[in-house]
């Protein structure tokens, strides 16, 4: 269906539910799907340090998630990009942008350290920034998940 | 075969989100179930609900039924025979409810529709309906924004 494809991935638990979506929206054989992962980095008194303590663990991730994509035959491409103060949402719009994206997909989460804020901030800004249409997966979606695709599946089928 | 719901609310974004929801649906061969939400609600004059006489409920439910029609003729230009349902309540919670009813595995929605505050790009409907949504939420696309539309920080965030 989409044949350019802006994965926002983050490495968390969301992201592995975006996965199977883009897979599901993807013009079969044609789709290029490109993946981001933007590294925030909070520069402090103590020098610069990445805003998630576990942030290259959460990097591997991705970078796996994106061999996978690439094994299972889509033409991928991974953007690690980093930022500083915050904007990833920024950095994914701009690469939407650049390579003329159908769309974006990005997870959302069940709740951010702002109380009452359920959408993940990403997201949010995403909504208002991005120029092209965005595909949101919120935590409580798994349907696709269990339809093809994805570690969790190969593991329990 | 799955279910696509798209909420149709006859604004231009909505308009527009749903012409994706349609080529999706018909790329995919999925179903698809156009719902609008109408309530009193909607013109928000602060009116209080007793005193809203039984034609003004009326001319709320038949310009659902209005909008809703325009939608389902627009699905057909995709060939699209789509399933409709008028519902009258919180928009939200109403489109949640009739995607978790279907199983749906995507809602559409526009970015913004008729709220109040025109230049909250994304729209509090939409928003809920991404909060509560039991599956995927396709918004947009956000067109192109005069500089009056776009909301005021965006430019000062780097």
């Amino acid at each position: 269906m989409f044949s350019k494809i802006v994965l926002a991935l983050d490495g968390s638990e969301p992201s592995d539910r975006v996965i199977p979506v883009a897979k599901d929206l993807a013009a079969p054989g044609s789709a290029r799907i490109d993946i981001v992962h933007v590294r925030e980095l909070i520069v402090g008194r103590a020098g610069g340090q990445t805003a998630r303590a576990n942030e290259d663990e959460l990097e591997v991730r991705v970078r796996a998630q994106a061999k996978a994509l690439s094994d299972a035959g889509y033409d991928t491409h991974l953007h690690i990009e980093t930022t500083v103060g915050g904007g990833p949402a920024h950095v994914i719009a701009a690469l939407a942008d650049k390579i003329g994206a159908d769309v974006i997909v990005v997870g959302t989460r069940g709740h951010t350290p702002v109380a009452g804020l359920l959408l993940g901030s990403v997201t949010q800004r995403l909504l208002h920034i991005a120029r092209c249409p965005v595909l949101a997966i919120p935590p409580q979606y798994e349907r696709s998940a269990a339809r093809e695709g994805g570690k969790a599946v190969a593991a329990a089928g | 075969m799955a279910t696509i719901v798209i909420a149709a609310d006859g604004s231009e974004a909505a308009h527009q989100a749903a012409e994706l929801g349609f080529e999706i649906a018909r790329a995919e061969g999925d179903s698809v179930v156009l719902v609008t939400v109408w309530d009193i609600l909607r013109a928000d004059f602060g009116v209080p609900v007793h005193m809203i006489d039984r034609d003004f409920l009326d001319a709320e439910r038949q310009w659902g039924e209005k909008v809703l029609k325009d939608a389902a003729g627009h699905a057909a230009q995709f060939g699209i025979e789509a399933e409709t349902e008028l519902v009258r309540g919180e928009p939200a919670s109403e489109i949640c409810r009739i995607a978790q009813e279907r199983g749906a595995r995507m809602i559409v929605v526009g970015t913004h529709g008729w709220g109040a505050v025109r230049s909250l790009l994304l729209g509090s409907v939409t928003l809920r309906v991404l909060h509560h949504a039991p599956c995927a939420v396709l918004t947009g696309p956000p067109g192109s924004p005069t500089p009056a539309e776009e909301p005021g920080d965006v430019a000062s965030q780097g």
